[in-house]
C-alpha cells in the first residue's frame, strides 16, 4: 500500500474511534509510523516469524563523502538507521560485485578477530559502525564511489528517496493492523496525558 | 419574487412551531441565522463536490484555487475579503532534494535531465530549471524513466514534451517542486517533535492577517486557497428592503433555515425539532 494511503487510512480508523480528533492527523501519523512499524517487526520476529520477505526491503544508494573520512585505513558512509528485527544479525546487505555481497561484521571486535585469518575472510569487508557521527559502516578494502544495498531501515519515511506520495511503505500486509493498533495505542496515551487528573489533596485538575 | 429578512423569519418561525416564536429577541435570532448562513456554506463545501460549487448555489460566497504568492513562507490576507479558510494547497521547493543536474539530453524532440543521484522525485511530479544559459529555463513536469534520468514535459498528464532543441551548456540547478495541501496546525502541537511539519506533510496558521506555512525547512512558493468571502449582506429579520435573494439562492436560503432549526431546537433541548430538522437537512442534501 501506498504509504500516503496507508497513513490516511489509520487516520480514518483511529478518528472513527475516539470523539476526540485533537491532535491526529496524516503529519501525526507520517511521523509515528515508523517506529510503530518497527515495534511490529520486532513483534512479528519474537512471535516466531524469522523471514526478511523483500517487501520489507528497501534500495539505498550509498555515496562517497571526503569530507567524512577519518582514516586511510577504511573509507566512511553514512547510511540510513537499520532497523531491529530480533535473531538477525544485521538486515542490510551490501552489494559488491554483481551476485556477491561483501562480508558484513556487527562489531570492530568480531572483524578484528576474523580479519586474523584474512586467507579465509577475503580482504574486503563492511562493519557496521554507530558512532556519535551517526550510523556509519567502514569498507576495510578498495574505496568505492557509489555502494548499492538493500536494508529493512528504522525509519523508511526519512529515507532519502522515499516519497510517501509515490511509493509503497515497506511492510508486509499482516503488520498492518498491528501498525495501527500501536499508533492508536500511542494516540490513547497522549489523550490520557491531557486528560484531568485526580489529586486526593486538590481535587480534579 | 422577492424575499426579505421578515419573510425568513416567518420562515424560520414557521419550522420552529409558533410556540417558540417569541423564545429569542430579534437581536438573538440575528445571530442564530447569520451563524447558519456560514455553517451551511462551510457544510456545503465540504460535502459537496467540485462541480456544485460552481453552480448557483455558492456562488460568490466560496473563493475556490484562488492562487497567491508567498513571501516568507507566507501570505497576506489583509486585502482580501476574507471569512474563514477551507483548505490551503501549498507549492513547496523541496529543501532535501539533494540531487544536482549533470546532463540535458535533447533529442527525437524531446528534452531528459540527467541527475546525480536517486532521488524522491517522481512521474507528474514538477521540476524548476534555472540558470540553464539556453533559455529552457521553466518549471516542467518529469515523466521517470530510470532512478535518475527524467523526461520533460509541459502538462500534467505527460502528453506534450518540453522542447526548444538548445543543448547542455554545463550549467544549471535543478529543485523539485511539490503540491500538496497543508494542515491546520493547533497551538499544542507546535513545541511536539511528533508534530514537526515536513515537505510532505506541511502545516499552516494564521495570526496578523497572515496565513503562515511551514514545510520543514523548505521554501513554499505559493498557495492554492479556498475560503469562504465576507457575507455579501448579513440577514436581518427586521428588514423589508433588501432582497435577500440578489445574494443568497433560495434553495441555500431553506438550507440555512434547516441549519438555524437545528441550532435553535440545540439551544431549548428540543429533541424531536432537532431530530425533525436533522432529518430534513439530509432529505435536502440527497
Amino acid at each position: 500500500m501506498i504509504a500516503l494511503e496507508l497513513i490516511e487510512s489509520i487516520v480514518h480508523s483511529i478518528k472513527s474511534v475516539y470523539t476526540s480528533n485533537l491532535g491526529i492527523d496524516n503529519l501525526y501519523v507520517a511521523n509515528v509510523i515508523d517506529s510503530a512499524r518497527e515495534s511490529t517487526l520486532m513483534e512479528r520476529s519474537m512471535s516466531g516469524d524469522k523471514t526478511i520477505p523483500a517487501q520489507l526491503l528497501q534500495y539505498i544508494d550509498i555515496y562517497y563523502d571526503s569530507n567524512i573520512q577519518e582514516d586511510s585505513e577504511y573509507t566512511v558512509y553514512n547510511i540510513p538507521a537499520l532497523a531491529q528485527i530480533g535473531a538477525v544479525t544485521a538486515p542490510i546487505t551490501v552489494m559488491k560485485t554483481k551476485g556477491v555481497s561483501y562480508p558484513l561484521y556487527t562489531s570492530l571486535q568480531m572483524f578484528e578477530s576474523m580479519n586474523r585469518n584474512s586467507h579465509i575472510t577475503g580482504d574486503d569487508s563492511i562493519v557496521l559502525v554507530n558512532n556519535s557521527a551517526g550510523n556509519q559502516i567502514r569498507l576495510y578494502g578498495e574505496r568505492r564511489d557509489t555502494l548499492r544495498a538493500q536494508a529493512v531501515l528504522s525509519s523508511p519515511m526519512k529515507l532519502e528517496t522515499f516519497n510517501p506520495l509515490f511509493d509503497e511503505y515497506p511492510i508486509v500486509a499482516s503488520m498492518g493492523k498491528s501498525i495501527e493498533l500501536n499508533i492508536m495505542n500511542l494516540y490513547m496515551k497522549n489523550l490520557q496525558a491531557q486528560a484531568p487528573r485526580f489529586i486526593r489533596s486538590e481535587g480534579v485538575k | 419574487m422577492a424575499f426579505y429578512g421578515t419573510d425568513f423569519l416567518n420562515l424560520f418561525n414557521l419550522t420552529i412551531n409558533a410556540a417558540y416564536s417569541q423564545a429569542l429577541s430579534t437581536t438573538k435570532q440575528n445571530i442564530l441565522i447569520n451563524e447558519s448562513l456560514v455553517l451551511t456554506i462551510q457544510n456545503e463545501y465540504r460535502n459537496g463536490t467540485i462541480a456544485s460549487y460552481s453552480t448557483d448555489l455558492l456562488k460568490g460566497l466560496v473563493v475556490l484555487g484562488e492562487s497567491n504568492s508567498a513571501t516568507n513562507n507566507e501570505i497576506d490576507l489583509s486585502s482580501k475579503p476574507f471569512s474563514h479558510i477551507m483548505a490551503v494547497k501549498t507549492v513547496i521547493e523541496d529543501a532535501t532534494f539533494r540531487a544536482t543536474l549533470t546532463n540535458l539530453l535533447v533529442e527525437n524532440l524531446a528534452t531528459r535531465i540527467v541527475l546525480s543521484r536517486s532521488s524522491t522525485l517522481r512521474s507528474t511530479e514538477q521540476v524548476k530549471l534555472t540558470d540553464l544559459g539556453n533559455g529552457f529555463d521553466g518549471t516542467y513536469y518529469v515523466k521517470q524513466l530510470s532512478p535518475t534520468v527524467y523526461e520533460l514535459y509541459t502538462d500534467f498528464n505527460l502528453t506534450i514534451p518540453a522542447y526548444n532543441g538548445a543543448s547542455y551548456q554545463g550549467t544549471g540547478t535543478v529543485k523539485r517542486v511539490i503540491s500538496v495541501y497543508a494542515m491546520p496546525n493547533q497551538s499544542q502541537e507546535k513545541i511536539g517533535i511528533l508534530s514537526n511539519p515536513t515537505v510532505n506533510f506541511p502545516n499552516y496558521q494564521m495570526g496578523n492577517n497572515k496565513l503562515t506555512v511551514n514545510a520543514g525547512g523548505s521554501t513554499i512558493t505559493s498557495a492554492i486557497l479556498d475560503y469562504i468571502t465576507t457575507m455579501p449582506l448579513d440577514i436581518d429579520v427586521t428588514d423589508s428592503t433588501d432582497d435577500l435573494l440578489e445574494f443568497y439562492p433560495m434553495e441555500l436560503l431553506y438550507k440555512v433555515n434547516d441549519t438555524a432549526a437545528k441550532r435553535f431546537a440545540e439551544l431549548t433541548r428540543d429533541n424531536v425539532l432537532y431530530q425533525t430538522s436533522t432529518a430534513e437537512q439530509q432529505q435536502i442534501n440527497r
